[in-house]
C-alpha cells in the first residue's frame, strides 16, 4: 500500500488553480522527486501533504487515514527556510526536539551530529541574521532531519547552496534515507539531482497544477559517481527537458536551481 | 524641558544622513547642548527682575536644602512606589489583553471600541472621579499609574502580536507545537520588540499619572511637594521635583530604548 496516496487534489487561491484534480502515489520507504515550472504548485502539494492547508477537493491519505492536519511523523524542509530570527542555529536545529518536550541542554547535545552533518561547526552561536542563505537553508535541512521523522518533505532544500556543498548534501541525505527508512518527497528545479537521487520523479505542469508525467529511474544503487555519463541517464534527462519546455511556454527554459 | 517623545518609531528605523558623525563629534554636540541650555536659564535668571524667576544655581542650592531635611527623600519614595507597582499592573495587564486582541480575532472586535476610545481620551480627565471613588491613598495613585500605562502596551503588544509573520507560525504548526508553546516560542519573542516600544511610551505617561494624581490627592509625592512648594511661591524648591521626574524618565526611557535596540539588532535578517 502505499504511504502517501494524493486523489484528485485541487486547490484554489482566489482564481488561481494551484492544483487541479491532482494524482500522486509515494510508496514507503520511496524516494520520489517532483520536477515542475515556477508557480505550478509544488509547493501547494507539500503543504497539502504536510496537513498545513486543507485541499479544497480530493484527499491526501498517508499510511491509509485522511490527512486532516499536521503529523508527528512528517517534517517539511520549508523552501525559503523559516529560522527563528532570535534562536541560535543550535537553538533552531533544536526546535523540533524541544517541542517534543527535551531539556534544552540535551537537545543541545543530541542536535549536534546533525549540525556537523550539514557542515555547520563553529556557527552554532550565530543567530541567523549571521548566516548565509546557503547557511541558513542547512539549519532547517538539519532541524528536520533532527526528529527523524519517517516521511521528509522537501521543498528545493539545496536551493540556495553552491555545487559542492550541493553535492555533499545530497550524498548525506541518501545516507540517512538508506540508514532511517525514510519516504521522501523531494521538490527540485534540477534535473539532474532528481535523475541522481529518486527512484521516481514526477513532472508537473502549471494552471492547473497537475502531473503529466512520472518517470521511473532505473539505475541501481548506490549509484555510481559518474553516472551522467551512463547513455540511459542522458536519454531521460532529454526526455524531461523536453516535458519541462512544453508545459512551459511563457519562459525561455528550466528555472536555473 | 523632557523631548517629548513623537518616534513612534516602527522595525524599519529611520532614515539616516549620509555621513555619519563620528562617535566623539556626537558627544560633543549632545554635551553642548546641554552646557548651552544651562547657561543661557542662568543668565535670563540673572537679568531678570522678578524674583518669580530662578536661576538654575538656585535650584541646585534648593536640592541641598531639601535632601538635608529629608523631604525630598520621602516624597521621592512615595511616589516612585506608586509608579512601580502601577506600571507592574499595568503593564501586566496592558501585556496580556494585548497578546488575546492581537492573536483573537473575535477578541479584538469586541475590545476594540473601548480600547480605541479610551486611548484617545485625555485620561486626566477621569482621575477626580477615580479619588472621589478610591480615597486619597496610594490606591488612587496605583490605579491611576495603572491605566495609564495600560493603554500604550496593550495596543503595541496588539500590533506586535499581528505582525508575527504568518510562515513562522506555519513553521510551529508543521512542528505540531501545541498553542501555548507557539506563543512561547514564536509569537511573544516576535512581538518583544512591540512590546518594549510599548513599556518605552508608557513610562512618560505613568509619570503624569502620577504627578496628577498627587496634585489632586495633596497629600504626599513629588507632585505633591511641587504644589505645595508653588502655592508659597518657593519657586527654587518646587523646581526640584521636577528635575528628579525629568531624570527618572529620561533614565527609564534611554534604557528600554537600549533593550530595543539591541533587540532589533539581533533580528535584522527579517
Ligand atoms: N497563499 C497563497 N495565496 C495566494 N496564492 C497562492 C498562495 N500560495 C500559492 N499561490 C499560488 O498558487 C500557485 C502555485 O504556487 P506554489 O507556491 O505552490 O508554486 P511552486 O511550484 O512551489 O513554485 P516555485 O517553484 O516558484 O516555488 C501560484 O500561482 C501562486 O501564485
Ligand atoms: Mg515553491
Amino acid at each position: 500500500m502505499a504511504q502517501i496516496r494524493a486523489e484528485n487534489v485541487e486547490k484554489h487561491f482566489g482564481h488561481v488553480q494551484a492544483l487541479g484534480r491532482l494524482h500522486l502515489e509515494v510508496e514507503t520507504n520511496e524516494f520520489v522527486s517532483v520536477l515542475g515550472p515556477s508557480g505550478c504548485g509544488k509547493t501547494t502539494l507539500l503543504r497539502i501533504v504536510a496537513g498545513l492547508v486543507p485541499p479544497d477537493g480530493g484527499t491526501v491519505y498517508v499510511d491509509g487515514e485522511p490527512v486532516t492536519g499536521p503529523r508527528p511523523n512528517t517534517t517539511l524542509v520549508f523552501q525559503h527556510f523559516r529560522l527563528l530570527p532570535w534562536r541560535t542555529a543550535e537553538d533552531n536545529v533544536a526546535y523540533g526536539l524541544r517541542l517534543r518536550g527535551m531539556a534544552k541542554r540535551q537537545a543541545r547535545e543530541e542536535v549536534r551530529p546533525y549540525i556537523e552533518m550539514v557542515g555547520l561547526e563553529g556557527f552554532e552561536k550565530s543567530y541567523p541574521y549571521q548566516l548565509s542563505g546557503g547557511m541558513q537553508q542547512r539549519v532547517g535541512l538539519a532541524r528536520a532531519l533532527a526528529i527523524d521523522p519517517e516521511i521528509l518533505l522537501m521543498d528545493e532544500p539545496f536551493g540556495a547552496l553552491d555545487a559542492q556543498t550541493r553535492e555533499v548534501m545530497q550524498e548525506e541525505l541518501l545516507r540517512i534515507w538508506n540508514a532511517t527508512h525514510k519516504t521522501v518527497v523531494f521538490v527540485t528545479h534540477s534535473i539532474d539531482e532528481a535523475l541522481v537521487l529518486s527512484d521516481k520523479v514526477v513532472v508537473m505542469a502549471a494552471r492547473p497544477g497537475r502531473i503529466i508525467e512520472t518517470i521511473e529511474v532505473p539505475f541501481p544503487r548506490p549509484r555510481p559517481t559518474n553516472l551522467r555519463a551512463d547513455p540511459v541517464f542522458a536519454q531521460l534527462r532529454t526526455r524531461m527537458w523536453e516535458l519541462l519546455r512544453t508545459t512551459e511556454p511563457e519562459e525561455t527554459g528550466v528555472a536555473g536551481g | 524641558m523632557v523631548g517629548v517623545a513623537t518616534d513612534e518609531r516602527s522595525a524599519t528605523g529611520g532614515r539616516r544622513a549620509v555621513r555619519l558623525p563620528s562617535r566623539v563629534e556626537e558627544r560633543l554636540w549632545w554635551a553642548s547642548g546641554l552646557v548651552l541650555v544651562v547657561v543661557v536659564w542662568q543668565v535670563y535668571a540673572m537679568l531678570s527682575t522678578s524674583s518669580l524667576i530662578v536661576g538654575p544655581w538656585e535650584v541646585v542650592e534648593a536640592t541641598g536644602d531639601l535632601i538635608a531635611s529629608g523631604e525630598l527623600w520621602e516624597y521621592a519614595q512615595s511616589s516612585a512606589l506608586s509608579f512601580a507597582i502601577g506600571m507592574l499592573i499595568g503593564s501586566v495587564s496592558g501585556l496580556v489583553i494585548g497578546l488575546l486582541v492581537g492573536r483573537f480575532r473575535l477578541v479584538e472586535i469586541t475590545l476594540d471600541p473601548y480600547i480605541s476610545a479610551l486611548y484617545a481620551t485625555p485620561l486626566v480627565a477621569i482621575i477626580p472621579v477615580l479619588i472621589v471613588l478610591l480615597g486619597f491613598g496610594p490606591l488612587s495613585k496605583i490605579v491611576i499609574v495603572s491605566i495609564f500605562v495600560f493603554f500604550p502596551v496593550a495596543i503595541n503588544t496588539a500590533a506586535g502580536v499581528k505582525e508575527v509573520p504568518r510562515d513562522l507560525l506555519e513553521l510551529a504548526d508543521s512542528f505540531c507545537s501545541r498553542e501555548m508553546l507557539t506563543w512561547r516560542d514564536v509569537v511573544v519573542p516576535s512581538a518583544l520588540p512591540f512590546i518594549v516600544t510599548g513599556l518605552r511610551l508608557s513610562v512618560g505617561r505613568g509619570l503624569i499619572g502620577v504627578v496628577v494624581a498627587e496634585f489632586e490627592t495633596a497629600v504626599t509625592g513629588l507632585g505633591y511637594l511641587i504644589l505645595s512648594k508653588s502655592r508659597r511661591f518657593l519657586m527654587a524648591e518646587s523646581l526640584v521635583p521636577v528635575v528628579v521626574l525629568m531624570i527618572a524618565g529620561f533614565v527609564l526611557y534611554s534604557l528600554l530604548k537600549r533593550v530595543e535596540d539591541g533587540m532589533l539588532e539581533r533580528r535584522r535578517g527579517l
